[in-house]
């Protein structure tokens, strides 16, 4: 029971802990003064009331069952469709628009059980070409149809 | 007299081919997405921003607002037939809605939401026509401190007053405010959390950031739940739309109220068009009828209240964005984020100095309303089928538009990378109960209130007092505490009503 409620505890956990970064962070920047307000004291207020709501809301949890990660969370579908984008990201300046496209679709499509792959081919090539269409041709994006 | 002159300017512009096209176009979309559930205005506005670079502002707003509208007309047909909305807004049609298509009465549903939201929508331009003028003239009069002041309320609404924990949104909107101030600090040169990365000097990219946290985190959310909406055998006709003279009888007090209430929570600044409109007009129905019983089982003010209160408060959250500069929800942030991307600052000039383009988005919203009506009556059928579009073959499309969208903004693959960290932590937070929507309004309303605040200092001599000393600055001091007290209030009612401790166990005695 600890381990589901501590699992619930790490978005405040998190968000306190970066409030402290951003406060650490901005007090770099300098404060300056009230007339003349410096570029770090934004971000140093912001981050202590980040740290201090995270905190609330922790100290609001404490006693509380949250909602916990089952045992058969779908790993794979998060997984494919994260690494999807990825992937996308990796290869489009490498091998050019198309393959990264399919490489994307394909693996997007993995994420999830497919009852046919013929349709998903057509729709692979239709999506490419038509994307490829829009943002290459017509409004001139950067990118090669194939190679670096 | 002024209004006349000003809508026929406003009609000269909307009445244009591009504007008649990239309206129609807008509209379509918006209607496209909102009939699918699990894309969304947002995502698709985020998506369709780094067109509009390419665009005349007037025609990119005229688009990019016809999505939004249009979302709306559309996302209550999913909510109708497969009781799952296709915005959060649109929850509260499936009901009452999704009783009546089981009833066999899917058309007649389909029909009243049409022309409720038809009507919910006009009321809103109309207030917006006659409304914004006034405000905007008095809102010339505001200092650095008032809009703080109002900009610290629209905040505070925003993370507050939705449905979800008040905490966990203003986590969020404070969270949103740090985003926002990534990049080069325009009062000094300073680069703040760039860590040396060249990508972040100009700040995160608004896109990325919509992209991520709303289109990435939806589409991971649907996947990973096993659970993809299918529509059963559904078939709509013009015949069966047809509703009854009791059915009509009951529409039309409940479409009044709804416009009524949807165009006065929309109007403030930070509610927006959230869900809050379509639940009061919803809860008001409720208490108003001498036959609450019906409710949930397909009564028909259950189903046009909020549908009208919905598209009312849509039209109706223009008014503190266009005279203001304040947005009322994550979408109008994103619209904002447009315009100043167009060197176009929202806000009580704009009526003035860009008349053309105040008027001919207002104009276009009639043209656009009446797309919507002659789209969604007699191609209703269309609609439906495109319900049958599998999601298992719609999302690795929309997650590779997404990776172009964002790539083509600056041509650059760290954007997709943040785009990916942003999606994921979305997903995680949202899991959480924790909302998107303050974290992007906060992103856009980071700079802004950041610069008002310092300039109202320096202003000042580094006196605080203008903040409480002038009224309008002070009566939004007052209304932020209020809306914060509340929300306190209700927390700590809600607490100690449904806190429910753990089970004494040997770790937990």
């Amino acid at each position: 029971m600890r381990g589901k409620a501590c699992f619930s505890l790490l978005p405040p956990l998190f968000l306190a802990l970066l409030g402290l970064a951003i406060a650490l962070g901005g007090h770099r920047y300098g404060f300056g003064s009230l007339s003349n307000v410096g570029s770090g004291t934004v971000p140093v207020l912001l981050g202590i009331l980040l740290m201090v709501l995270a905190l609330a809301q922790l100290w609001g949890q404490r006693r509380q069952v949250s909602e916990v990660l089952p045992a058969d969370f779908p790993w794979v579908p998060l997984l494919f469709s994260a690494g999807s984008l990825l992937l996308w990201a990796e290869l489009v300046e490498r091998v050019g628009f198309f393959p990264a496209a399919a490489a994307q679709l394909v693996l997007a499509s993995c994420a999830v059980r497919q009852e046919s792959w013929r349709g998903i081919l057509v729709g692979i090539v239709l999506t490419s070409l038509a994307t490829y269409v829009l943002f290459v041709w017509l409004l001139g994006m950067p990118v090669p149809a194939f190679g670096a | 007299m002024q209004t006349l002159d000003n809508m026929l300017l406003g009609f000269s512009q909307a009445l244009s081919f591009d504007a008649l096209l990239y309206c129609l176009v807008g509209v379509s979309l918006g209607t496209f997405v909102g009939v699918l559930p699990g894309i969304g205005a947002l995502t698709t506005i985020s998506l369709c921003l780094p067109l509009t670079f390419h665009l005349d502002p007037l025609l990119g707003l005229i688009m990019l607002a016809g999505i939004f509208y249009g979302a709306q007309y559309g996302s209550s047909t999913a909510s109708i037939l497969l009781n799952v909305p296709g915005s959060a807004p649109s929850a509260v049609t499936c009901l009452d809605g999704y009783p009546m298509a089981r009833q066999g009465k899917a058309g007649i549903a389909l029909f009243l939401t049409t022309v409720a939201s038809f009507i919910g929508g006009s009321f809103a331009i109309l207030l917006l026509m006659g409304f914004a003028p006034v405000l905007a003239d008095i809102a010339i009069g505001f200092s650095a401190a008032d809009y703080f002041s109002i900009m610290l309320l629209a905040l505070t609404a925003a993370s507050t007053l939705g449905v979800g924990s008040p905490l966990k949104g203003l986590c969020m909107v404070v969270l949103g405010l740090v985003l926002g101030l990534v990049g080069t600090d325009i009062s000094s040169g300073v680069f703040r959390f760039t860590f040396g990365m060249p990508a972040l000097a100009d700040g995160i990219s608004l896109v990325a950031l919509a992209m991520g946290l709303f289109g990435v985190a939806e589409i991971l959310a649907n996947v990973t739940s096993g659970q993809l909406p299918v529509l059963e055998n559904t078939r709509v006709t013009l015949r069966s739309m047809l509703p009854s003279r009791q059915e009509l009888r009951e529409f039309k007090g409940s479409c009044a109220r709804g416009s009524l209430i949807g165009s006065l929570v929309g109007m403030l600044p930070g509610t927006g068009p959230t869900i809050a409109a379509s639940f009061m007009a919803y809860a008001m129905e409720k208490k108003l009828t001498k036959h609450p019983e019906r409710f949930g089982k397909g009564a028909v003010e259950g189903v046009t209240a909020p549908e009208a209160a919905n598209n009312a408060s849509v039209q109706a959250a223009f008014i503190p964005t266009l005279t203001l500069g304040v947005p009322g929800d994550a979408i109008m942030a994103v619209m904002i984020g447009g315009l100043l991307i167009h060197g176009i600052t929202p806000g009580p000039q704009l009526i003035t100095e860009n008349a053309a383009l105040f008027w001919g988005v207002v104009a276009s919203f009639w043209v656009g309303n009446i797309l919507l009506l002659l789209l969604n009556l007699p191609f209703i059928g269309v609609w439906v089928r495109l319900l049958s579009i599998p999601y298992r073959v719609l999302f690795p499309a929309v997650l590779l538009l997404i990776c172009i969208g964002v790539y083509s903004v600056n041509n650059n693959v760290v954007d997709v990378w943040l785009t990916l960290g942003f999606g994921l932590f979305g997903f995680w937070f949202n899991r959480h109960g924790y909302p998107s929507a303050p974290l992007l309004l906060g992103f856009v309303l980071g700079p802004l209130i950041e610069e008002n605040f310092r300039r109202a200092l320096l202003l000042s001599g580094g006196s605080l007092t203008p903040f409480v000393e002038r009224p309008v600055s002070a009566v939004f001091l007052l209304l932020t505490a209020l809306v914060l007290g509340l929300a306190a209030w209700q927390r700590l009612r809600r607490g100690t009503a449904t806190m429910t401790p753990l089970p004494a166990t040997e770790d937990n005695p």
